[in-house]
């Protein structure tokens, strides 16, 4: 663990056990660390394992094996009572602002639970009204209830609710996804402005490449339950190395026409394979356009021999970059 | 990639559209005055947040919205010499599918799921074509095949349920041109799918309609995606078409601060503009009473007295139009991003 690293999370597995005696690997093997203030991005598309891996750093889910060091403990192997005090410290924002807040709960109570149950009763509503202004909402509707605000107020309500603890992490599961781009702009800025503020470190995770190239200082991309690829955002996004990287950053559409209709495009076959029973080798190959014998055989490691960033693939250096 | 529109036979035309949705606050005009020409074997796209009226447009035109809680108080919508407006039930029950079809973001909604796939494509073209059933689901399996699903006469006896969301996608396409119809209307086609599944059904999307030739109206909330596939854009805000430009143009040219704030407001995968994106203060207005103005005015940090007070007359320029009192302005799209940095 170097010193700058506020979180290092090594070899996660999480198996789900979902009958007949078959399991999902939804987290496979993961490690990665996260620098003291910088911005982590997590992307993958759907069942890659990013959403997993948020929920059992913070053992919102418990892992099956691994381990995931913060602030020089390991959370996997903390007590529960012990877990609960570092959760002041480590926290996290859902996707959906209408399911993840409480609509019997008015916003002062939303936020002001956590310092409550932590015994911070005199000046609750004062510290309320701190953060509520810090996300940009008006103090004054800290009386109401999660309905009477729009999607975009009510994600700022869970910030909110996250800041309330003075955290030093906080977890960010797709928190803009389900928001209108123009109010997703004004999250996302949010979000930039709270962080050099005061000097949050974040956990980034999200589907959309454009949002996750915008606000993370390093990426790992993600692909069926591993790390495909993790560099610093130009290594990932200027010099993709992995396939995967390269299929799925040639898919996003780019919002000019000139530029969209000009571009290269490495077209993927078939779905994302099922996890319950992932390919041989590299999980990858099926889909792969420069696959070969030995990637259905043997399962590719995350080295950064190749390229200088960690990639898991057998041909990394082999890819002339475009 | 730009088409030339002028030349081109007007396939669908929507004039002064109005629809008012019943609601427990009051009458919703969501769809307020829209007007449109779709061209022959175009892509034209209506682009908007969430409440905007584009998907309540599209369903307006194929009579779709419960007539309990709905109704289309004003304009027309001609599909050739037929006003849409006007036909029956039963009329509008020939010319879906087979002249106007449509595609929705869940396959779930667009697709019958205790019928097998193939059935309900060959159950189209039996009402519609005079075929055998053995003909009927020959030419089901056909078009599966068409839209890139592997083993197709297998999987047209399976349910829809047994598909992933990129083939339900592809089957829902196959249904929707089955009988070649001379409208597409798509809304939101790939907003479930994950973006390397999207690329596929998108293409997917572009081969049908050039093989049959018909024209898409294609709904979505993604710039992105109407940049690769669109050649006319129209921007919705407010139940109201604000602005209407070639893709081309929009892109680099937005003439109303609404495009433009939506444009900026976009991360971008292949660069890195800003620290801060361009982001639009507040929420849309109620659409149960909306404002007498410029309906983006309380929104826009150029708007003056006149706009809170004279909604802007549409200005047309060639084949472009746009609704804003200071479309001519020079400056404003940098007036607008410095406002939004300073606040």
């Amino acid at each position: 663990m170097s010193e700058d690293d506020i979180l290092v999370v090594e070899n996660l597995t999480k198996n789900f056990d979902v009958g007949r005696g078959q399991m999902v690997r939804a987290v496979d093997d993961v490690s990665f660390s996260v620098k003291r203030g910088e911005t982590l991005g997590l992307v993958g598309e759907s069942g890659c394992g990013k959403s997993t891996t948020a929920r059992l750093i913070l053992r919102l889910i418990e892992a099956t094996s691994g381990s995931v060091m913060f602030e020089e403990q390991d959370l996997l192997k903390l007590p529960t009572n012990e877990m609960r005090r570092l959760r002041r410290r480590a926290q996290i924002v859902f996707q959906d602002p209408y399911a993840s807040l409480n609509p019997r709960m008015t916003v002062r109570d939303i936020i002001g639970e956590g310092p409550l149950v932590w015994g911070m009763k005199a000046n609750l509503d004062d510290r309320v009204a701190e953060v509520m202004t810090r996300v940009g909402l008006n103090p004054d509707w800290a009386k109401r209830y999660p309905h009477e605000f729009s999607g975009g107020q009510r994600q700022r309500i869970g910030i909110a609710r996250a800041l309330a603890l003075d955290p030093t992490l906080i977890i960010c599961d797709e928190p803009v996804s389900a928001l209108d781009v123009s109010v997703q702009a004004q999250i996302l800025n949010l979000l930039t402005d709270l962080q050099d503020e005061l000097d949050l470190t974040l956990i980034f995770i999200a589907h959309d490449l454009s949002v996750v190239r915008h606000i993370s200082d390093r990426v790992a991309v993600m692909y069926l339950g591993r790390i495909a690829e993790l560099g610093t955002r130009d290594e990932v996004y200027e010099r993709p190395s992995h396939p995967y990287t390269r299929a799925l950053l040639s898919a996003v559409p780019i919002p000019d026409p000139v530029t969209e209709r000009n571009r290269a495009r490495t077209m993927l076959e078939g779905d994302p394979p099922s996890p319950l029973n992932p390919p041989s080798g590299c999980r990858f190959h099926p889909r792969c356009p420069i696959a070969q014998q030995v990637c259905s055989e043997v399962e590719p490691v995350l080295g950064s021999e190749a390229v200088g960033h960690p990639v898991a693939c057998h041909f990394a250096e082999a890819i002339p970059q475009v | 990639m730009s088409l030339d529109t002028a030349n081109r036979k007007v396939v669908l035309s929507v004039k002064d559209l109005h629809t008012d949705i019943k609601t427990e606050n009051g009458v919703v005009h969501a769809v307020d005055g829209v007007s449109f020409d779709l061209h022959n074997n175009e892509v034209l796209a209506i682009v908007g947040e969430s409440g905007c009226g584009k998907s309540v447009t599209a369903l307006s035109m194929l009579k779709l919205l419960p007539k309990r809680v709905s109704k289309i108080t004003q304009g027309s919508v001609m599909l050739g010499d037929l006003d849409l407006t006007k036909v029956s039930d039963r009329g509008m029950r020939k010319i879906r599918g087979k002249r106007i079809a449509m595609i929705f973001q869940d396959a779930l909604t667009g697709l019958n799921p205790v019928h097998r796939v193939g059935d309900q494509i060959a159950e189209m073209i039996l009402i519609h074509e005079d075929v055998t059933k053995r003909q009927a689901h020959q030419q089901a399996i056909r078009l599966l095949d068409q839209v890139g699903i592997p083993n197709a006469s297998e999987r047209a006896d399976r349910y829809v349920h047994e598909f992933s969301g990129g083939m339900r996608q592809r089957a829902m396409i196959a249904l929707a041109m089955a009988l070649e119809p001379e409208v597409l209307i798509a809304d939101e086609p790939t907003t479930a799918l994950d973006v390397t599944v999207q690329a596929q059904v998108l293409e997917v999307l572009l081969e049908v309609k050039e093989r049959i030739g018909s024209s898409i109206i294609l709904i979505t909330h993604d710039l992105g995606v109407v940049a690769g596939m669109a050649d006319r854009v129209l921007v919705m805000y407010a139940g109201r078409i604000i602005e209407e430009q070639s893709a081309n143009g929009l892109y680099h040219n937005p003439m109303h601060p609404y495009a433009w704030g939506l444009l900026n407001a976009m991360p971008r995968v292949d660069e890195v503009l800003s620290d801060h994106l361009a982001s639009i203060p507040g929420a849309p207005p109620s659409l149960i009473e909306p404002p007498k103005g410029c309906r983006f005015a309380s929104r826009c940090p150029m708007a003056e007295p006149v706009c809170e007070e004279v909604y802007p007359e549409v200005i047309r320029v060639a084949r472009s139009s746009v609704a804003c009192h200071f479309a001519d302005r020079p400056d404003w799209g940098r007036a607008l991003w410095n406002a939004e940095v300073m606040s």
